[in-house]
């Protein structure tokens, strides 16, 4: 058996590295997985998304898990049940926090559907037609990535949370694949010799490709949105980091199995103008 | 790549639209050829509108999006210069693109001007 | 009476002052209406000239009423434009109410004007009672009419006497000198 300790886990990189531990623990070819909530007086929404992708995993190899939720508060414990991670007595009213979704496939209807209806939908009004569509195909990239790219065993899982106060809304997908920077250097050997902040900068250049390899993984388009309106993206994948926003930074990062990728986009009243353009679209 | 100094070209206030019609000339003859073209706006004090509807929208009636954003690219640009551009740019695209919002556009140009 | 000029047939002078008439502003700044050969031919001397103006150091001015003018052009324009797309006749209170319309119009608003201020010099314009006064009179004695009123009585003020317009109106005023392609 399997135990996995569950702290307060928030949303900074020090965080979203022992997620990262515990995603490989969960990993482990085990039939019985107990997770056990210890001082665990909050889990933001990548956490919430993780423990889903640890329910997912242990389904596919038909595993028992077990939850341990005496020293956990009831905070979490709402917020579990609001985003379907566990099962709710009552129904949950449906407050800031988004449902968490598996995609086992590339369906591009129902993940436009989810994003429209349960994480834009979050909003207390409605958003400018454009800029909802602008923001959909951009996070798109994202999931096609996944089902292209990553050889993730469960597919992807998404979540999310509203902000109201900040203004904020926020999106985290996370699979357990191979990750982009063993992605890149396996399908161009040419740059087998790239470090996993090299590929990272590598997935996000504007379509990058040549005639015999694969297009680029289009993150570039999710790099501009985000650039373009005040947004922030991190991406925690295999041994790689990078954060772009108002400044772009790519590093090293402990260890994730497979890819994190975190969006928060900014969602003001319609009225005013959210784009701070960097670069014309052409 | 082929790099224009826009100020270098027409100097540092980009209004005329004959000038911005030249502008077209010189990026059609480099991009033509597969060639990429970087417009340098370096030193620009004054870009309007009306110079770039002579430059870069007649670029949507004969290449598509694809083709331009891998041979046009910009330097130089401001924040302010970046709004105009794509404003002209959106307008641009959609004015060549769809049938629709052209003769939506031309009729309501037209009623305003029949009420001068 | 005032003394017309054909304006693809002039040269400014540096240190000569002009008044742009939001007619012409909206020419030069407006995505849409320099898009296309035979409004880019209307807009082209008036771009020009205000090309020539910058290069020879005259000076360009318009009004905090200018941006008040811009803004229902554009908006009317943007109306215009919903309403056949969309083959209705919706009123404009219904058409500002719709949020992503609303949004481009102020985008569309907000861009123009900045192109505008980057090449004239916005005056300082008192609307008070006596130029409601001198509105009302100009108004009887002339063909001007809304915002063109108080662009005329600006000049006057302001010792302006050129004027860029697209726009007949301005011959009917007394002791101003028009530049303009319309009715040459």
């Amino acid at each position: 058996m399997s135990q996995i300790v569950i702290p307060t886990i928030n949303s900074e990189y020090r965080d979203i590295a022992l997620l990262g531990e515990i995603l490989k623990t969960a990993r482990r070819d085990s039939r019985e997985i107990e997770i056990i909530f210890r001082g665990c007086r909050f889990l933001r929404s990548q956490a919430i998304v993780g423990l889903k992708a640890i329910q997912l995993l242990a389904e596919r190899r038909r595993a028992l898990v077990t939850y341990d939720t005496v020293d956990c508060s009831t905070v979490v414990l709402r917020h579990l049940e609001r985003s379907g991670v566990r099962e709710s007595p009552l129904e949950q009213p449906a407050g800031t926090t988004i449902p968490v979704r598996h995609f086992r496939n590339l369906e591009s209807a129902p993940m436009a559907i989810y994003l429209r209806d349960e994480w834009l939908g979050r909003l207390p009004f409605p958003l400018d037609p454009e800029y909802q569509r602008s923001i959909t195909s951009a996070v798109c990239e994202i999931f096609d990535n996944v089902f292209q790219h990553s050889q993730s065993p469960i597919g992807l899982v998404v979540g999310g949370q509203l902000f109201p106060n900040m203004k904020q809304l926020q999106l985290t997908v996370i699979d357990l694949g191979i990750g982009i920077p063993n992605s890149i250097r396996r399908r161009l050997p040419q740059y087998g010799w790239f470090k996993a902040d090299d590929a990272l900068k590598f997935a996000f250049k504007p379509g990058y490709s040549s005639r015999d390899a694969p297009r680029g993984l289009g993150l570039a388009r999710l790099r501009n949105f985000v650039g373009q309106n005040n947004g922030s993206l991190r991406v925690f994948s295999d041994v790689g980091y990078a954060h772009l926003g108002s400044s772009e930074y790519f590093g090293s990062f402990p260890g994730f199995p497979g890819t994190l990728v975190d969006v928060t986009i900014p969602v003001a009243s319609p009225f005013r103008r959210l784009r701070t353009p960097m670069e014309v679209i052409l | 790549m082929k790099v224009i100094s826009i100020s270098d070209t027409f100097g540092p206030f980009c209004i005329a639209s004959d000038d911005g019609g030249k502008l077209y000339g010189l990026i059609v003859d480099a991009i033509k050829d597969d060639q990429t073209v970087e417009l340098d706006f370096t030193n620009i004090e004054v870009l309007v509108a009306s110079f770039l509807n002579g430059a870069l929208a007649p670029l949507y009636r004969d290449y598509d999006s694809i083709y331009l954003t891998e041979h046009l690219k910009f330097a130089g640009l401001t924040p302010s210069f970046i709004e105009v551009i794509q404003a002209v740019v959106d307008n641009a695209k959609r004015y060549y693109r769809d049938d629709a919002y052209r003769k939506a556009q031309d009729e309501a140009l037209r009623l305003m001007s029949e009420g001068d | 009476m005032a003394h017309c000029v054909d304006i693809s047939r002039e040269r400014p002078s540096q240190g000569e002052r002009f008044f742009l008439d939001t007619s012409v502003l909206v020419h030069i700044v407006h995505p849409a209406l320099s898009l296309g050969i035979e409004r880019q031919r209307r807009a082209a001397p008036y771009a020009q000239f205000i090309s020539d103006c910058k290069r020879v150091g005259a000076e360009m001015y318009i009004s905090p009423l200018s941006l008040a003018e811009l803004a229902s052009i554009i908006e009317d324009f943007r109306h215009k434009v919903y309403c056949r797309q969309h083959s209705s006749d919706t009123k404009v209170k219904e058409f500002r109410a719709i949020a992503s319309e609303r949004r481009i119009v102020v985008d569309s608003i907000q861009t123009a004007w900045t192109q505008a201020i980057s090449f004239a010099n916005c005056l300082d314009h008192n609307v008070d009672a006596a130029a409601v006064a001198g509105a009302l009179d100009l108004l009887r004695r002339t063909s001007l009419d809304g915002y063109d009123l108080y662009f005329a009585q600006l000049c006057h003020h302001a010792k302006i006497c050129n004027i860029v317009a697209d726009d007949g109106d301005y011959s009917t005023v007394d002791n101003l000198i028009v530049f303009s392609s319309t009715g040459f």
